[in-house]
């Protein structure tokens, strides 16, 4: 009876509005809204401000940080600065054979011209392939990239928001040029804290040549504490550290043994 | 997951006695879900509709961050996954063959009653005819090594494989087993790769493979003999069934009488890999060049889902659902390039006469319905007066299958008393298979025909589907009765003239003949056809629909002048000529949100009146907005309503409102509304709103692109339909390269093999010469729009900085150019949300001062 009493309501009030679709035992609108998005901006973007204008310039008040890295290696002088959201990193590089290059593209190319690399073991799990978390980078004088995420057995491209720019030197430092580049810590799986591992390299390429990319051009990895740093092999990465392993020391590099020795992991591998 | 299993089947079993068609469970395992307000008034009592999900990403071993976790397929190849997935169903169990890893022998397999937990066939390894399978494995054929794409058909009593290992051509390997051991039996025989089989209901079989211009299609003499000799190979290729480029991963289905093509391109390593499909619907010979059409809101499956990893769907093949009636699409995600790593991932597909859609789902996918009566042996059947016979009845809409062996066997069906059953009747001997209602006498209804000696002592199936009337009869999944006149109502299946050994799986469900794709939670964001309301008694409490002899369904029909519409032809319309006619439609909302109704319809109802209305709210008139199709089409995509939705559940409906008017489908879609605003200097990176996919230099106060990249960053997210954004753009040194803004973008694709148009939606751009409105799908719809030289000279723009701004407002986009309005486009079958982007394609400028308003 309730039923009949409300078709026939719910009937009359269709007709009244001019409805004459309603004649079916549904009751009025009790659809409400449920907190859909009214702005479509406000969600938290995929990059953070940085605390450096990449400008291959390293005049920013960063690069003059306490707890900067600094390391030498075949012509190059590398500064690190981590921070919790990224990673900066500014290049000065001696080209002894300068401005020489082969090809037009990115990728492969890259590596076999004037370029600097930096590989990194964000997850320090030193697996010896390449897993999601190891990056290669390499960045070209010329401003040619070739940017690889090591996600299973080889590694891929990585669809990057790294941010770089390459600066010729001039006057007294012609011959130089400078590369000031920034990391994504989020993107990378970088915690804050997290240890990482690191190598760095550098190709000068000596001859312009197009044949026999694998000819024509040196290549130089980082040596640290006498050990050799393989950047196709993450176990043998330098790890930098953010914490104060040691007293007053932060951000420094540590060959892999001294980091077990110092955070009482001794005796692993 | 195995609780969740079996509270589903217990569900499902007693609605199935309750006989409610919409069997479903719920997704939190314990207590059942409230109907939504989107359905729920306060004057009706609906049952609870009970669905449960599951999550395409659980199908993956690895994590986003690499670890290893626990998966619904267990133990699959490291770093390689589950890629070129292929589902094959038999006997009441669903077998998963998948490509081996780069240079490792042997085929793996796995099978799941439910599409959703697999379990390894052959665990503990096996050795069968001296040959040995270790765990997992089905062929350790010495051919077999880098097994690309392996699918397995049945065919009277042999199993058979097709590979084509390592890309070098193909072999065919059989078994007496779907868990093998396959051993080879053919030669190699060539045809590229992916290669698959159809078996038309006529018996005749078709090879089909990978080809770069299309799906190559070959006549097989039997399941062994593919006939690669009577033409060239190019020849064979069919004409619109491209995905845009190297085409693989074919399949040919036919349901209902409509053929269904899927293929997928271009390149398996791209984030855009995808899904397209084309159909043959009018008697055409399907081997010839131009028998198929290209379907509709192609591609069918692409996203590109970087927060959840999901992306690079491709490599389907699509099997029948547990249900006997909806059908499923399986396919791989790309994980990662490498390997490649990919991941099975399956989704609901939906059919409108020949409009196919589906709803990729990285979390959230409708678990299928399992059926509302199986036992998987001729021992858990009642004897009864010679019979073996079911111990539930089936509703008067049914689907039921049997697996059986033996000569003259009676499959019965509708039996509600000794006097008063139907049966199909298999003679091996007479070739013949009948559907027969028995009586008083026994009447021979129809009768099919079968071609080849098949041999009664292996397994068969037969599958009787019923609805409105019309019954199908499937023996060995051939439709031999089609469409044959018959009255039947619901009751108890089951066998005469049958040993209990010699049956398999027996099984029902109250749907047939597409009716479970009217009852299925249809997911927003899938395209609802108009013939899929809600069948009369689905849902208790609710009309489901009411149509007067003035409306109802109807095949659209496209002139051969619209051919950009052609896709439509054979798809359902639903007329609504009189106010009050109605039909209701059931809507799954994951998320809550405001959401537009889009409808396709054909241009000529442009401006007559419909009726809208979400759950128990008010019958919303609506005017069609009048759009110009263009001088190729006469078909229209529009947003007409818009609402908020809860998570859910929901009713859709849509009224006749007194006009004579038609529509095709509708999609609930996502949307942004209501006047919001956006401004950003871009001096600085975009730390809220903005997504970048590549980073852009800080110079002269701006973002700038790097010369020779395509560089993206959207800003806002992909609900935006409605704005105007204005941005100055400058460029910094000369090339014949473009770069503007993107428009409604999405779905962006950056393999190396990608170009600018590996995205969807618009570019308004500018290079040294030209002003371009370019409408991106993949290239697949590849199309300069508009593109004019409106004085803009090659030193005017090296110099000067313009104010380029865009109105995206419903079906038209504007483009003005320093306050001059220059290009107006309306798309009649447009993108209508998706991020707004600064976009470049080799160019290098700079972009400042960026200014976006919602209208």
């Amino acid at each position: 009876m309730k039923k009949f009493i409300v078709l026939i309501i719910t009937c009359l009030l269709a007709l009244t509005m001019g409805v004459l679709a309603a004649c079916e035992p549904e009751a009025a609108s009790d659809t409400t809204p449920s907190g859909p998005k009214s702005n479509p901006f406000s969600f938290k973007g995929n990059v953070v401000s940085l605390e450096a204008v990449i400008d291959g310039v390293d005049d920013d008040a960063l690069w003059q940080d306490e707890d900067r890295v600094q390391v030498h290696f075949a012509n190059c002088d590398v500064t690190i600065v981590r921070r919790a959201t990224a990673v900066y990193l500014f290049y000065k590089v001696y080209d002894v054979t300068p401005y020489r290059f082969v090809g037009t593209g990115d990728a492969d190319e890259v590596t076999k011209s004037d370029s600097i690399e930096f590989y990194f073991d964000s997850r320090l799990n030193r697996a010896n392939v390449p897993s999601a978390d190891c990056y290669q980078i390499n960045l070209g004088r010329d401003g040619r990239t070739r940017i690889l995420k090591g996600a299973t057995d080889s590694f891929t491209k990585w669809l990057a928001l790294y941010n770089f720019e390459v600066r010729e030197g001039d006057g007294d430092e012609y011959d130089y040029y400078f590369v000031e580049a920034v990391l994504p810590a989020e993107q990378m799986n970088m915690t804050a804290d997290n240890a990482i591992g690191i190598a760095f390299g550098q190709v000068d390429r000596v001859d312009e040549r197009n044949v026999d990319l694998q000819k024509y051009y040196t290549w130089t990895g980082i040596v640290y504490k006498g050990q050799y740093v393989d950047p196709q092999i993450p176990s043998t990465y330098v790890v930098l550290n953010p914490k104060s392993l040691e007293p007053g020391v932060n951000n420094r590099l540590y060959t892999y043994e001294e980091y077990l020795s110092l955070t009482g992991q001794g005796g692993q591998s | 997951m195995k609780n969740k299993i079996f509270a589903f089947i217990l569900t499902a079993a007693l609605l199935s006695q309750a006989g409610i068609l919409t069997a479903c469970t719920q997704n939190n395992g314990s207590s059942d879900k409230k109907p939504q307000q989107n359905i729920e008034g306060e004057t009706f009592n609906m049952p609870e509709i009970r669905y449960s999900t599951y999550d395409n990403i659980d199908f993956s071993d690895y994590s986003l961050s690499g670890e290893l976790v626990d998966s619904n397929i267990p133990d699959q190849w490291t770093y390689y996954g589950v890629g070129d997935p292929y589902v094959f169903r038999f006997n009441g169990w669903y077998y998963m063959y998948c490509s081996t890893k780069n240079n490792q022998d042997g085929v793996r397999a796995w099978k799941s009653k439910d599409l959703i937990n697999w379990q390894k066939c052959n665990p503990d390894g096996a050795i069968i005819n001296g040959i040995e399978l270790p765990s997992g494995y089905v062929c350790m054929d010495e051919t077999i090594n880098g097994a690309y794409a392996p699918e397995v058909y049945y065919f009277n009593g042999t199993f058979y494989m097709y590979s084509s290992p390592k890309g070098k051509g193909h072999y065919v390997y059989a078994s007496d087993d779907p868990e093998g051991p396959f051993v080879r039996v053919t030669d190699n025989f060539g045809m590229n790769i992916d290669g698959s089989v159809f078996i038309d209901d006529d018996e005749k079989m078709y090879f089909i493979s990978a080809h770069g211009a299309g799906v190559a299609i070959r006549t097989m003499e039997n399941m062994t003999d593919i006939d690669v000799t009577s033409s060239n190979y190019k020849s064979a290729v069919l004409a619109n069934t491209d995905i845009g480029g190297w085409t693989e991963g074919p399949m040919l289905i036919k349901r209902n009488g409509i053929y269904y093509m899927t293929y997928t391109g271009t390149d398996v390593l791209s984030e855009g890999y995808r899904v397209s499909y084309s159909t043959e619907f009018d008697g055409n010979t399907i081997t010839d060049r131009n028998s198929f059409t290209k379907g509709v809101d192609l591609p069918v499956l692409l996203t590109v889902d970087e927060e959840e990893n999901f992306k690079g769907l491709g490599h389907s093949s699509t099997v029948l659902g547990p249900d006997l009636d909806s059908y499923y699409i399986v396919y791989h995600t790309l994980k990662s390039p490498a390997g490649p790593y990919r991941s099975m991932a399956v989704d609901r597909l939906i059919f409108n006469g020949t409009q196919m859609s589906v709803k990729s789902n990285a979390k959230g996918s409708i678990a299928a319905r399992m059926p509302e009566y199986t036992v998987d042996n001729g021992s858990w059947l009642n004897a009864l007066n010679g019979k073996l016979l079911s111990a539930n009845a089936t509703g008067n809409t049914f689907s039921a299958e049997y697996n059986f062996y033996d000569d003259d066997v009676k499959l019965i069906c509708s039996y509600n008393g000794d006097g008063d059953y139907a049966y199909v009747r298999v003679s091996y001997a007479q070739h013949k298979i009948e559907l027969v209602k028995h009586g008083a006498t026994d009447t021979v209804v129809a009768t099919g025909a079968l071609k080849n000696d098949f041999d009664p002592d292996v397994l068969h199936t037969v599958r009787i589907a019923y609805r409105d009337g019309k019954v199908d009869v499937y023996f060995d999944n051939m439709c031999k009765i089609s469409e044959a006149s018959i009255s039947l109502t619901g009751g108890k299946i089951g066998y005469e003239n049958a040993a209990v050994g010699s049956i398999g799986c027996t099984t029902f469900t109250s749907a047939a003949r597409g009716s479970s794709d009217a009852t299925e939670l249809k997911t927003a964001g899938v395209s609802v056809g108009a013939s899929n309301y809600l069948p009369e008694g689905a849902l208790s409490g609710i009309t489901s629909h009411n149509l007067s002899s003035a409306s109802g369904l109807f095949k659209t029909e496209i002139a051969d002048t619209y051919p950009t519409d052609a896709g439509y032809n054979g798809a359902y319309s639903l007329r609504l000529n009189k106010a009050g006619d109605f039909a209701k439609y059931l809507v799954y909302f994951k998320n809550a949100g405001h959401y537009g109704l889009k409808l396709t319809y054909e241009a000529k109802y442009g401006g007559k009146n419909i009726g809208v209305r979400y759950g128990s709210g008010e019958i919303k008139t609506v005017t069609l907005p009048r759009i110009q199709p263009g001088e190729n089409g006469c078909v229209v995509t529009a947003f007409i309503d818009e609402a908020d939705f809860a998570a859910g559940p929901a009713i859709v409906s849509m009224y006749g409102a007194g006009d004579d008017v038609a529509f095709i489908s509708f999609n609930l879609e996502e949307k942004s509304y209501g006047a919001f605003t956006f401004e950003n200097s871009l001096k600085e990176v975009i730390s809220e709103g903005a997504l970048y996919t590549t980073m852009y230099r800080q110079v002269e106060g701006g973002h700038a692109t790097r010369a020779g990249s395509s560089m993206l960053c959207y800003i806002g997210d992909a609900t935006l339909n409605d704005f105007e954004v204005e941005v100055d753009i400058k460029f910094l040194s000369e090339n014949s390269y473009k770069a503007g803004l993107l428009i409604r973008g999405k779905n962006f694709a950056t393999a190396s093999g990608d170009g600018i148009s590996a995205i969807q939606g618009y570019f308004v751009s500018l290079d040294t010469r030209l002003i371009t409105l370019s409408k991106f799908n993949y290239g697949y719809s590849l199309t300069n729009i508009e593109a004019e030289a409106h004085g803009v000279t090659r030193s005017k723009l090296l110099d000067h900085q313009f104010r380029l701004k865009v109105t995206a407002k419903g079906n038209t986009l504007s483009v003005a150019l320093d306050g001059e309005k220059i290009i107006e486009y309306t798309d009649a079958h447009a993108f209508l949300t998706g991020h707004i982007g600064l976009y470049s394609d080799g160019a290098e400028v700079v972009y400042k001062n960026i200014k976006i308003k919602g209208i």
